[in-house]
């Protein structure tokens, strides 16, 4: 256990974070036990964000340190054939309407660093394209983002075109962003909102049973 | 004619709105209904139209007055001019890439990084003149202003008795930096360098003031109390800690207080939650600030300035534009009981409503402060 890059990740010091990982890949330790040891700092990091001890932007940099740590880390991963993305697999994108992508780049950042093998559609998603994209295999959870509140529509055709497949159940569905609340998502019929990045990843394990 | 909404009025809306800011009580709790582009919806136009024929667009604005039997404030027609405008300011398509409204999809920023992390320093020296683009727009700056001054809106208003919302604009220089350098850049810049976005901040806090001069100069006016909108969308207590904020605080002082000196009420339009820096804005003297609250407790907000200031907003569109008549009714009832004691409260949307509020829910929050809003009858 390197507790030393677990409280380096804790309190977001990326400087000391790529001394020791660097020195831990020349040691050749496993790089699935350096993984391991960032999403524990990043779990600390999480946990000061529920506590209202962190703010999203200690969220983001905990996100971004970690990713590009994962960057650095990658090669040697895919030279020895190690998936990491081992959670499950989620299709997410802004809906037809609506381009805003910053608090859905936030939640990929988080669920990514969280485990989490995240396919991103982007913004102004067609509902067809969401219906395709989750028939493919692996995929047990959408995520849909809007901030606008006429986007709404958008999250109902989804849904619509879902039902019409026969494909609602075999799916979850999670919404974020402005346009909603618990009572929209509620009377939208969805599986769960996710008011912040750590609670859209709690919700995502929850329907894994992680 | 003044205009007059309930037999039981005393006050014209403009001196109802200037009661409230005074942190008095007047007749009745003010209704703002802050318009972006829903009269485009209520009178059956596309979005795109209202945005880009101004004269079209007060006409709509007034159709929707009529409709509704008018409002306490006017918050003006098509919001086209703001793209145009040649200020450091994140509507201004001089500075950023915006998408205008098609059909009735409304316009969006295309947020990108504009300015690298190492640019910091030529913002220390430069100020925001090196991310001015499109000289082209100039033109169309002028096109626009021009149609607006032909509206003659001021006698409309005059003949009502009815005020405007705000006449002049800012934002502090920390807002444009990141949307200069995009949000999420900028929250890692936060953590990681945050000396340098507050040295950037003192270096444009005069290029952002030059801009209120002129705005004053061109709308003053002398038969009211005039607001300066002051809008936040970046350093809320959602994005950072209160700590941080604290950094941010000085300019967002002497901004307020130069508003101040120039005799506008300084109108914070506080987009996401300011609930745990709101102790900050009690330095400033009774009846001078005024704020437009988005997901900040108005309640709280009641408790730490309601002697000094006068709150609106913090209803969200998930109640204005989903909302069904009953939760928008139950929603404005239990603000108005718990901030109109005292004055210095208006009934008023989060930051803007929906531009596709339906009539009745637009209707419903009108008939909460009629049936709730009276002081004395």
């Amino acid at each position: 256990m390197n507790n030393e890059l677990i409280k380096a990740m804790a309190e977001l010091n990326r400087v000391k974070i790529f001394k020791i990982v660097r020195e831990e890949i020349k040691k050749d330790t496993d790089p699935l036990k350096i993984i391991d040891w960032l999403s524990q700092g990043l779990q600390i990091v999480g946990d000061f964000f529920e506590r209202k001890e962190y703010f999203l932007a200690e969220l983001v940099t905990g996100g971004d340190i970690f990713n590009s740590i994962f960057q650095e880390i990658k090669p040697i991963l895919d030279k020895k054939n190690i998936d990491t993305q081992v959670k499950g697999k989620i299709v997410i994108g802004t809906v037809q309407g609506d381009i805003h992508d910053i608090g859905k780049n936030i939640v990929i950042t988080i669920l990514r660093a969280s485990g989490f093998d995240v396919e991103d559609l982007g913004v102004d998603v067609p509902s067809k394209k969401f219906l395709e994209a989750i028939k493919q295999p692996k995929v047990k959870i959408l995520g849909l983002s809007a901030l606008l509140t006429v986007a709404v529509d958008s999250v109902k055709e989804v849904i619509k075109l879902l039902e019409e497949q026969n494909l609602r159940s075999k799916i979850k569905i999670i919404v974020g962003g402005s346009a909603f609340n618990e009572n929209v998502a509620k009377n939208l019929g969805v599986d769960a909102y996710g008011k912040d990045p750590m609670e859209a990843v709690k919700k995502c394990e929850e329907f894994l049973e992680i | 004619m003044p205009l007059k909404m309930h037999e039981d009025e005393t006050m014209t809306p403009r001196e109802r709105v200037e009661t409230a800011l005074a942190i008095k009580e007047p007749d009745r709790v003010p209704f703002v209904p802050s318009f972006h582009c829903a009269p485009a919806r209520l009178t059956g136009m596309t979005v795109e139209e209202f945005f880009f024929d101004i004269p079209k667009s007060f006409e709509a604005v007034k159709k929707v007055w009529e409709m509704f039997g008018g409002f306490d404030v006017y918050t003006g027609c098509s919001p086209i001019l703001g793209y145009y405008t040649p200020f450091p300011n994140s509507h201004s398509m001089f500075y950023f890439d915006w998408t205008l409204p098609k059909g009735n999809r409304p316009e969006q920023m295309n947020e990108k990084e504009l300015m690298k992390r190492e640019d910091y320093d030529l913002v220390i020296e430069k100020g925001f003149a090196p991310f001015k683009k499109r000289p082209e727009l100039q033109k169309y700056f002028y096109k626009y202003l021009g149609q607006i001054s032909k509206l003659d809106t001021n006698s409309w208003l005059k003949e009502m008795d009815v005020k405007s919302l705000a006449e002049a604009f800012i934002e502090p220089p920390v807002d444009i930096i990141s949307f200069l350098r995009s949000f999420n850049k900028f929250l890692i810049d936060i953590i990681e360098i945050p000396e340098k976005i507050v040295m950037a901040c003192e270096a444009t806090e005069n290029e952002l003031l030059k801009t209120l001069d002129l705005q004053f100069k061109v709308f003053r006016r002398k038969d009211t109390v005039q607001m300066c909108l002051f809008g936040f969308s970046r350093i809320s207590t959602n994005h950072i800690s209160p700590k941080k904020f604290d950094m941010f605080w000085p300019h967002i002082k002497r901004i307020s207080e130069y508003i101040i000196k120039n005799g506008f009420i300084v109108q914070y339009h506080l987009d996401n939650d300011y609930t745990d820096v709101l102790e900050y804005f009690t330095e400033f003297p009774k009846g001078k600030i005024m704020f437009h609250l988005d997901t900040t407790d108005i309640f709280k907000a009641k408790e730490i300035l309601g002697d000094r200031a006068c709150l609106m907003g913090n209803i969200p569109p998930q109640i204005t534009g989903l909302g069904t008549v009953k939760e928008i009714t139950d929603y404005c009832k239990k603000q108005i009981e718990g901030c109109m004691e005292g004055g210095g409260y208006m009934l008023g949307s989060s930051c803007v409503l929906p531009d596709e509020i339906p009539a009745v829910n637009l209707k419903a929050m009108k008939d909460s402060v009629m049936k709730y809003g009276f002081y004395r009858r």
